[in-house]
């Protein structure tokens, strides 16, 4: 059964702002953010679904970790993170799409939390469409210029 | 790069590749313009590394490539489909995105040729999700005015 947010509520207060990497390595380039007429640049809902088997996606606190710290990681383990964008979304906005948000700090980014669903809202690719609009892209790395 | 043979010809005609694309679509003799940028991009996501987003995505699977080549190769052919912007989904599958700010689509082509979609508009409003094998599906979304 996943976490009810109501259990979970007021952890992370809904002041906060979480962020997500998006990173697009060449060759290959993904896209992972998209230009949406009237809203603007924002993450693809593919980049910020869970993949299968993993539970939860991983995201992080702005409070705790910062958008170049966050990129950093990556290349701390070997990620290809030229021309990396980070995406950042409120805690609010995430609960008002009915999911929540939970800390689960890890020894490299004390800042990681997970956006976990709820008894009133499963994972559904409709909830990462609806998330990724209201998603804004608050760094971008220099194409070229490693993190680490 | 990985080489998909067949794909390297801009002239292809949706049933060249697509021998079994419906026929209740009504197609142009001519594909899109960006048709040929659209299929290099596909091509390109071969080379991508597992954990290439950082979060544990695996590598794209040769399979949804030559799927994914198929899908837009009959779109193009679609008057009023709109170049999509593409992707790789976190289970290594190619995915492809249109948003016009009155609708928005998302389209994961898995292995096997079936097409996950979600489709969300706002006016009228309207939601939808689904896993497909037909492309008809998704045309009367991806021409919407």
């Amino acid at each position: 059964m996943p976490p009810d947010s109501d259990s979970r509520a007021g952890v992370v207060s809904p002041d906060e702002i979480i962020l997500r990497r998006l990173l697009s390595p060449k060759p290959g380039a993904p896209a992972t953010t998209q230009i949406r007429p009237g809203i603007g640049l924002t993450a693809t809902s593919f980049s910020l679904r869970p993949r299968r088997g993993e539970q939860y996606p991983s995201w992080s606190r702005l409070l705790l970790t910062s958008p170049e710290r966050l990129v950093e990681l990556a290349a701390e383990d070997g990620c290809d993170v030229r021309g990396a964008h980070v995406c950042a979304v409120a805690v609010q906005v995430v609960r008002e799409l009915r999911l929540d948000v939970v800390p689960d700090p890890t020894p490299a980014d004390h800042g990681h939390c997970l956006i976990v669903p709820t008894t009133r809202q499963p994972f559904t690719d409709i909830i990462w469409k609806r998330l990724a609009q209201k998603t804004r892209i608050v760094h971008t790395q220099p194409d070229g210029a490693s993190a680490a | 790069m990985i080489p998909i043979v067949g794909f390297e010809q801009r002239s292809l005609g949706v049933h060249d590749v697509h021998p079994d694309a419906v026929t209740s679509v009504e197609y142009a003799a001519r594909a899109a313009t960006w048709l040929g940028d659209a299929l290099a991009h596909v091509e390109q996501l071969g080379a991508l590394p597992a954990n290439w987003d950082s979060y544990g995505s695996a590598p794209v699977a040769m399979s949804s490539i030559v799927q994914a080549c198929r899908f837009v190769t009959e779109l193009a052919h679609v008057p009023g489909v709109m170049r999509p912007a593409i992707t790789a989904t976190p289970d290594g599958e190619v995915g492809f995105c249109w948003d016009t700010g009155r609708w928005s689509l998302d389209a994961a082509v898995e292995p096997s040729g079936a097409i996950r979609y979600a489709f969300v508009a706002s006016d009228p409003p309207q939601e939808r999700e689904s896993v497909t094998r037909d492309i008809s599906d998704l045309i009367p979304l991806l021409t919407r005015s």
